[in-house]
């Protein structure tokens, strides 16, 4: 085989990929871009305190400050808020390790309020946000791989995802913080981002999709 | 029968209005033309379709955020698949710590089968330079000379990645098709 030959062979291996998504989303996240440089070059132009304010606006709620209810750990429960919001979207189990283990449903609207109160009541501090992916400024906690295990469930000829929660590895005055939203805007919420930082540690949250 | 403002802000904005309808029209004939040779360069480094697409979406997203800088590169395509697999990087962090609540990544993250896959895992596994070589002259037709450009390095150096790199896979190439006979 020559030159040209190989390079054709290996060029035939993909020739029935093609990318379909829209030019529109693809404008619309390249604009998003655009007013978020817009808005960190304001942010940086106002100094420190613009920063300290903007992180204290995304940080939202104060973790660990969620009032206890008596929302069953397990079966999920139904919205105490928002009537749009049908369901909760998530079911809580306690695994007879101890650990809890936390189902969400990706065709369901999820109350991040609900999720967080539940998680309390199961003994993990929570701080949960939707539509956005929230990352840590500094660090995660070292302990986070052995407080968070993935488990691939299939059911009904599809495969979702679960998360198991180690309680008893979470060090003292740390808290979960998730992020749940959707790869692609408009689509449902189908990423879960799972962070173990020291409560009210600052995070930076995005817009995603 | 509209009034025109006085002064002359709404002439301003009637005239900038034709120069970004043709920026729009300039960007979507760009992402129509390239965008399946992108994903089918940036899949062949990365392996995973779905993160592929994304990676694709997210470098055509930063190139229409700049587009008045991109469209006068050389070969805005490359810089394209550049941006894409830089970007990789830093989501490969973020996407340890995430996790796909409905399989959505794994229905779309199959590539090829059999013959195809071992050649695409030959493309994968070769050292950096030379599969970014591969990936641009195979998949974005780009001549040794724009390749050189992209990647900062000399032509004859970009020569002598993609004989290296062809002798590699031409290596897995000839089992495959004596095993195929």
């Amino acid at each position: 085989m020559n030159d040209d030959e190989v390079l054709n062979a290996v060029k035939q291996t993909l020739s029935d990929v093609q990318m379909d998504r829209p030019v529109e989303a693809i404008e619309e996240r390249g604009r998003a871009r655009r007013r978020n440089r817009n808005l960190f070059g304001a942010v940086a132009g106002g100094g420190l305190a613009a920063v300290a304010a903007l992180a204290v606006a995304f940080s939202g709620g104060q973790p660990g400050a969620a009032p206890v209810t008596d929302q069953p750990l397990a079966g999920g429960g139904t919205a105490t808020t928002a009537p749009a919001m049908e369901t909760v979207g998530f079911t809580l189990a306690k695994e007879t390790n101890g650990s809890v283990k936390v189902a969400l449903d990706p065709k369901k609207l999820l109350d991040p309020t609900a999720l967080e109160k539940a998680l309390d009541s199961a003994g993990i501090p929570a701080v949960i946000k939707t539509g956005v992916l929230c990352e840590p400024e500094g660090r995660e906690l070292p302990e986070s791989d052995e407080v968070f295990h993935v488990k691939r469930v299939e059911e009904a000829g599809s495969s979702r995802y679960d998360l198991v929660i180690n309680t008893s590895a979470m060090p003292e005055n740390s808290e979960v913080h998730f992020s749940v939203f959707a790869v692609h805007k408009g689509e449902d919420f189908n990423k879960f981002g799972k962070y173990l930082v020291a409560k009210g540690a600052p995070m930076n949250c995005r817009t995603i999709g | 029968m509209e009034k025109f403002p006085a002064g002359g802000k709404w002439i301003g904005a009637l005239m900038r209005k034709p120069g970004v309808e043709r920026e729009r029209k300039d960007f979507a004939d760009f992402y129509q033309r390239s965008r399946d040779n992108c994903l089918r360069a940036v899949l062949a480094g990365t392996g995973d379709r779905a993160l592929a697409e994304d990676l694709v979406a997210e470098g055509f997203a930063r190139a229409w955020s700049s587009w008045s800088k991109v469209s006068r590169h050389p070969a805005p395509a490359a810089w394209v698949v550049r941006t894409a697999l830089n970007v990789r990087v830093s989501w490969w962090r973020r996407r340890r710590r995430e996790v796909a609540l409905d399989g959505h990544d794994q229905q779309l993250g199959e590539v090829g089968s059999g013959a195809d896959a071992s050649l695409l895992a030959a493309v994968r596994s070769l050292p950096r330079r030379q599969r970014e070589v591969v990936v641009l002259r195979i998949w974005l037709d780009l001549d040794t000379r724009t390749v050189a450009d992209e990647l900062g390095i000399s032509a004859p150096t970009v020569a002598v990645h993609l004989s290296r790199a062809i002798a590699t896979l031409r290596a897995q190439l000839t089992p495959v098709a004596s095993q195929g006979n």
